[in-house]
């Protein structure tokens, strides 16, 4: 469990960052990525919050963004024809984070930079393309890290944590939305019985917290913690803090909201007080959830849910390899990818052992 | 007495200012620091009628980018009435509109006979912008095609930024579905009244716009 320090800077906890900025710098100088993903006190390490001034090099590090690097490609593939997606990305650029002193400025570098990133890897994935949701993760990164890095950590964040979710069909989010329907008749039956009967159901409020990564929910305090352990343990964290928010949340949908209305006014608005970062992930964390019931439920989902029958539940399957407990480092999969990024090779630099995944890997 | 809830599901291309059609409803202000919808967005509107009866409008508005019209059945479903808005300013956004109609009614889980019948109103919105490329004649023209003897498909040109007829297409509908005869009369506060009137909304033949 987390130890719900933060990163501030009073005296008393100065001393703490100082240590936890010194054990992290540590870490994504010195340690291979196969193995801090086993380590358990590493994994606390993170649920209490990468320290700010290292955060960009661990979530680049923990993502393998670096394999995935290929010198000089970011620039041509910026060189490239307008793709057909070309206005949909500049509408999302002019509404990104538009509060944002980095996004607010009409064409500003931050807008410029978005415009880039998404640009790019509308070329690089053309399969994919570029679908909404996508601007909020780059521009959460390049709150972090310069153009091109962000770039590269959202080949490897859409890659490996999140394949299928933004695809032409949102197969993954439709898969997704019956799970955490699952889940929660297991975990809240008085919650989903409550919201069932009112006729709300998940695919109602989950797309807009998992296509965003929660950047739209949560109070910003929260998102950075919530991406410091998804790019740990993987999109795994996504169902942990969705069933969080409806527990914290319980209380208040079961006695003020009686309605339809009510209930879904209060969840696509939560207000930030209820979703502070340290009673967020501590009730995050306590929930016990094992990936064999989220992959069990997907499976489930693939077969018999009218809703989503037929969709391929395996990319789902592959994000859950992500994270703690993975025998070995994965090869970046490029197999969905077509045009220019099927030249592309994974650069490996950090990694060592096999570089597949296993057959038949061991979800816990 | 339970409250009657209408739902009015907003649909149209990204970026033809669905949310701030409905900001500007719902709040009288308009902003340009707003944020992409993704997957749907949710605000309601308590109104009362002049027989003392509470209305709840359910204002559904949706993300605009094609992929996310496989959502679209969960959100349609059970709807009563349907604003379709495109972007004066851009002739796509309106060619687009045969496509999210038509999807819209595949999806909404109406009986065939129900379809034709439907609720819908057509809003070209961004007429501040001196830059139309949709006329008059062509909305006009495009409802007209659309409506059916027992409906028809009102058309409003609106701006979400200064507010023109904003709240009348919003009206509009609102008395399209349950309530003829009704105007909504500001009273300042969060929830306003719909009085009677003679010259029934729904009863005009003639466009707004």
């Amino acid at each position: 469990m987390g130890n719900s320090s933060r990163c501030t800077s009073t005296h008393s906890s100065m001393k703490e960052y100082r240590e936890r900025e010194l054990k992290w710098l540590s870490v994504v100088s010195k340690m291979d990525v196969g193995t801090v993903e086993k380590d358990n006190k590493l994994k606390k390490l993170v649920r209490s919050g990468i320290p700010a001034s290292i955060r960009a090099k661990s979530w680049q590090f923990l993502s393998r963004s670096r394999e995935y690097q290929k010198p000089g490609l970011y620039k041509t593939l910026l060189q490239g024809a307008k793709s057909s997606v070309h206005d949909v990305i500049e509408q999302d650029v002019a509404r990104c984070y538009p509060n944002h002193v980095h996004f607010m400025r009409r064409d500003g570098e931050g807008q410029n930079d978005l415009r880039d990133v998404l640009s790019a890897y509308a070329q690089y994935n053309p399969d994919l393309g570029y679908c909404q949701g996508m601007h909020c993760l780059a521009g959460c990164m390049l709150m972090q890290m310069p153009a091109e890095d962000a770039f590269w950590l959202l080949v490897a964040t859409v890659d490996r944590y999140l394949k299928g979710y933004f695809d032409p069909s949102l197969s993954q989010i439709r898969i997704d939305t019956v799970v955490i329907g699952e889940l929660l008749r297991e975990h809240q039956p008085k919650l989903a019985r409550h919201l069932e009967s009112n006729g709300v159901t998940p695919i109602m409020y989950i797309p807009s917290w998992f296509l965003t990564a929660f950047t739209l929910s949560l109070p910003w305090s929260s998102v950075l913690r919530l991406w410091d352990v998804f790019y740990f343990e993987g999109v795994k964290v996504f169902y942990r803090i969705t069933l969080a928010i409806l527990e914290i949340c319980k209380d208040h949908l079961l006695q003020n909201c009686p309605s339809n209305s009510e209930l879904l006014a209060f969840l696509l608005h939560i207000p930030h007080k209820y979703l502070g970062p340290d009673l967020l992930l501590e009730t995050a964390f306590r929930i016990k959830l094992s990936k064999s019931d989220i992959a069990k439920y997907a499976r489930k989902a693939s077969i018999k849910d009218a809703s989503v029958a037929g969709l391929p539940f395996e990319p789902g399957l592959e994000n859950l390899k992500v994270g703690q407990n993975q025998s070995t480092s994965s090869l970046p999969s490029l197999k969905s990818l077509s045009g220019i990024s099927k030249r592309v090779k994974p650069h490996r630099s950090q990694t060592s052992g096999p570089h597949t995944l296993p057959k038949s890997s061991h979800l816990t | 007495m339970p409250k009657d809830i209408l739902k009015v599901v907003i649909i149209g291309d990204g970026g033809v200012g669905k949310t701030c059609l409905r900001n500007q409803f719902i709040h009288k202000r308009f902003t340009s620091s707003y944020k992409a919808t993704i997957g749907a967005d949710f605000i309601t509107k308590d109104v009362h009628t002049d027989d003392g009866r509470k209305v709840t409008l359910q204002l559904w508005d949706t993300a605009g980018q094609e992929r996310f019209q496989s959502l679209g059945v969960s959100y349609y479903r059970g709807a009563d009435a349907c604003c379709l808005v495109y972007d004066t300013t851009n002739f796509q956004t309106f060619h687009n509109l045969e496509r999210w109609r038509a999807d819209f009614l595949k999806q909404s889980s109406l009986p065939p006979d129900l379809l034709e019948d439907f609720p819908l109103i057509l809003i070209g919105n961004k007429i501040d912008i001196d830059d139309r490329v949709v006329s008059r004649r062509q909305a006009r023209a495009w409802a007209q095609q659309h409506s059916s003897p027992r409906m028809e498909i009102r058309c409003f040109e609106a701006s979400a930024k200064d507010g023109t007829n904003v709240e009348e297409a919003f009206s509009c509908i609102a008395g399209m579905v349950k309530i003829p005869q009704l105007e909504f009369d500001m009273d300042g506060s969060d929830s306003f009244h719909l009085n009677r009137r003679d010259d029934s909304l729904r009863g005009r033949k003639s466009c707004a716009c």
